[in-house]
């Protein structure tokens, strides 16, 4: 049974809408599968290719960094805060561990995995300080950031893609566990863990509290600021990784990759039902709502329908998932 | 309830919609899957180009634009998707020259024939490659640069982004007569990634920096070259007493041409499209297959399809000849 944390607030419920305000619970909280049950059956009425194994494998696949970066920003958005810099932050990730992995003199894939992940971490906890030492709006930090962030790419780069990757890099994009491609197993361990994290520790509880609300947070003694900054970090450090697969996957690294991906990342977040005003949601409906850009924009290419058709119905399904929210809310 | 199913009846009625604006009437023999590396004005009139072409308008061919977003990732994914769509054939204007090759392996590996069309790839498995020759180009503007300015000068590049191929390429024809002429020196090159905006703003920066001593520009393409000349406007200098040289003779471009501003390159869309249509479209029928763009009959050599390369040539733009490319 799915657990929700809700705010301090309590509302007194009307007796006449209690109906509806049952419905729209329901809807939230089980919308989302339904929503993405309903998208397959059109698209496999629409396309005889897209209920096969290999057209699932691509979706799955094409949506374990989306995936992986919408994980990290939920963590942010729990705590009402938002992540603008994590398409830079893969950028830079992805480059430094390329620069590490270059076929002439290449590190042990341990260490290339570490140092991406800890370039990701590194400027998430400059993120989260920012934003909860200094008190500065997450927006505003983390759009800074995004700047810095891409800029320190375009200077560490030179502007140049990095090529000749080693072969474990490469393996990392393109090779096989067991059969299965290993960005999914990688997007299946991280959300395993992350999943844990946050419904079964004390550090998840805190995050929702948080969330809920900072100052009944704080009077129950929890490390708000510490707290805040952990979600920082873990955000950073899954940009860090989904940045290191984006390099193995293109087989270069490039200093504009990942531009504009946190849109994604927050709208798969979004569409999951997390609330932006903190507090509610859960990484299962990140996972269902990156699974639904995934799957719009692999069947709308399968379709044929051009790109900015396909831009029109995802902000359609965005707008459409915060009224759900805003709604439920009141 | 009531706003779940409403917001699945919006869902279903724009994706029916969006579909059925796009679904060919009939069932067609040939799938290609066009796939330009973004939608920029030239990529825009390639696509459209091949619409144009004799089978794709009867519909022997069907043809499907997967639109890159100057994305390698998305045009990697979108590679996939045509495998797994089983398409006959891919033309593919890849972003990236070197992120490129993985993907046309994986096509390769399913038997998918690859043509690339305006950007290149590093790839060995292509079919062939129908476009023209961007070093060449680069040659041919420095030369009439050089030739301008009577071998003597400082002049300053802009440039495309760095790693997409025809930047790489031009650069290397430019290098190339730049070397050859050590008096024309180079004072600066920055990139300005196509775009129109970052033209005029990298050209400001310089004209503050460098004030009279830029006696020309060269400009990769045509629109970075509109941003040098509206730099060079709104700093009071008059764009026809410094030499600008640019490649792709967009219809702007070509109005500069016209006011005396531009010195260009025409990179016929129509040539590279049909051409590649032409080529994918030989790829899945064999050597029986007779071309139909109308370059074949104006000194491109068909080659019976067996050729790798296709250079389709450059057209230099002078006040002289624009009346014919200008309507």
């Amino acid at each position: 049974m799915k657990h929700n944390v809700s705010s301090g607030t309590a509302l007194a419920m009307p007796a006449g809408p209690r109906l509806s305000r049952l419905g729209i619970n329901l809807a939230s909280r089980y919308g989302i599968v339904v929503a993405f049950i309903v998208l397959c059956t059109f698209l496999s009425i629409a396309n005889e290719f897209f209920l096969t194994w290999g057209n699932w494998t691509n979706i799955i696949r094409q949506t374990s960094i989306n995936g992986m970066l919408a994980i990290g920003v939920t963590f942010v958005i729990l705590t009402k805060g938002i992540d603008l810099s994590v398409g830079a932050v893969m950028a830079l990730a992805g480059a430094v561990g390329a620069s590490l992995a270059i076929t002439a003199n290449s590190h042990d894939i341990v260490v290339v995995i570490l140092a991406a992940c800890a370039v990701g971490a590194a400027l998430g906890a400059v993120n989260g300080i920012a934003v909860s030492k200094l008190a500065l709006p997450p927006f505003v930090v983390t759009l800074g950031m995004l700047s810095v962030a891409r800029g320190i790419t375009f200077i560490f780069t030179d502007g140049q893609p990095i090529p000749n990757l080693s072969k474990p890099l490469l393996w990392l994009g393109s090779g096989t566990l067991l059969g299965i491609p290993v960005p999914i197993v990688l997007l299946a361990v991280v959300f395993g863990i992350c999943w844990f994290v946050l419904r079964h520790t004390v550090f998840g509880r805190h995050i929702y509290a948080v969330g809920g609300s900072e100052r009944s947070a704080a009077t129950s003694g929890i490390k708000v600021p510490r707290i805040i900054t952990l979600a920082y970090v873990i955000s950073g450090l899954l940009a860090g990784l989904a940045g290191l697969l984006l390099t193995a996957r293109t087989t270069a690294a490039l200093p504009q990759a990942g531009v504009s991906y946190e849109l994604d990342a927050i709208a798969a977040v979004v569409i999951g039902g997390t609330s932006l005003s903190g507090g509610k949601g859960s990484l299962v409906g990140t996972l269902f709502g990156a699974l639904i850009i995934g799957t719009i924009n692999n069947g709308l290419d399968l379709m044929g329908v051009s790109s900015y058709y396909q831009q029109v119905i995802k902000g359609l399904i965005i707008v459409g998932a915060v009224l759900l929210d805003t709604s439920r809310r009141k | 309830m009531k706003k779940l199913m409403k917001l699945v009846q919006h869902l279903a009625v724009a994706i029916l919609a969006s579909a059925s604006w796009n679904v060919a009437f009939a069932q067609t023999p040939y799938r290609i899957a066009v796939m330009p590396f973004g939608m920029t004005e030239q990529m825009s009139n390639w696509t459209n180009a091949m619409r144009e072409h004799p089978m794709v308008k009867d519909g022997t061919v069907k043809m499907t634009v997967l639109d890159g977003k100057f994305d390698a990732m998305v045009q990697s994914n979108q590679i996939d998707t045509a495998i797994t769509q089983q398409y006959d054939a891919i033309i593919f204007a890849p972003m990236d020259y070197k992120a490129a090759g993985a993907p046309i392996a994986r096509a390769a590996a399913a038997n998918i024939p690859v043509v690339s069309s305006v950007t290149r790839a590093d790839s060995d498995q292509l079919f062939a490659y129908v476009g023209t020759n961007d070093t060449d180009g680069g040659r041919m503007v420095t030369t009439a640069l050089v030739e301008k300015l009577k071998g003597k000068g400082n002049i300053v590049l802009v440039e495309g982004p760095i790693g997409n191929s025809p930047q790489v390429m031009r650069r290397i024809g430019i290098d190339e007569v730049l070397k050859a002429n050590p008096d024309v020196r180079l004072l600066a090159a920055k990139t300005a990634n196509w775009s129109r905006a970052e033209g005029l703003a990298v050209m400001e920066n310089w004209i503050s920096l460098y004030g009279d001593k830029i006696d020309g520009v060269i400009a990769e393409n045509d629109e970075m070259a509109l941003g040098v000349i509206q730099a060079m406007r709104s700093k009071n200098i008059d764009p026809a007493t410094v030499p600008i040289v640019s490649l792709d003779g967009v219809p702007d471009g070509q109005r500069a041409v016209r006011d005396g501003h531009l010195f260009t390159l025409f990179k016929d869309p129509k040539a590279e499209g049909q051409g590649a249509m032409d080529l994918a479209i030989r790829s899945i029928v064999g050597p029986s297959y007779q071309p139909k763009a109308d370059i074949w009959a104006n000194g491109v050599q068909w080659k019976d399809g067996t050729a790798k390369q296709y250079d389709i040539p450059w057209v230099p733009l002078t006040q002289a000849n624009i009346g014919q490319y200008l309507k």
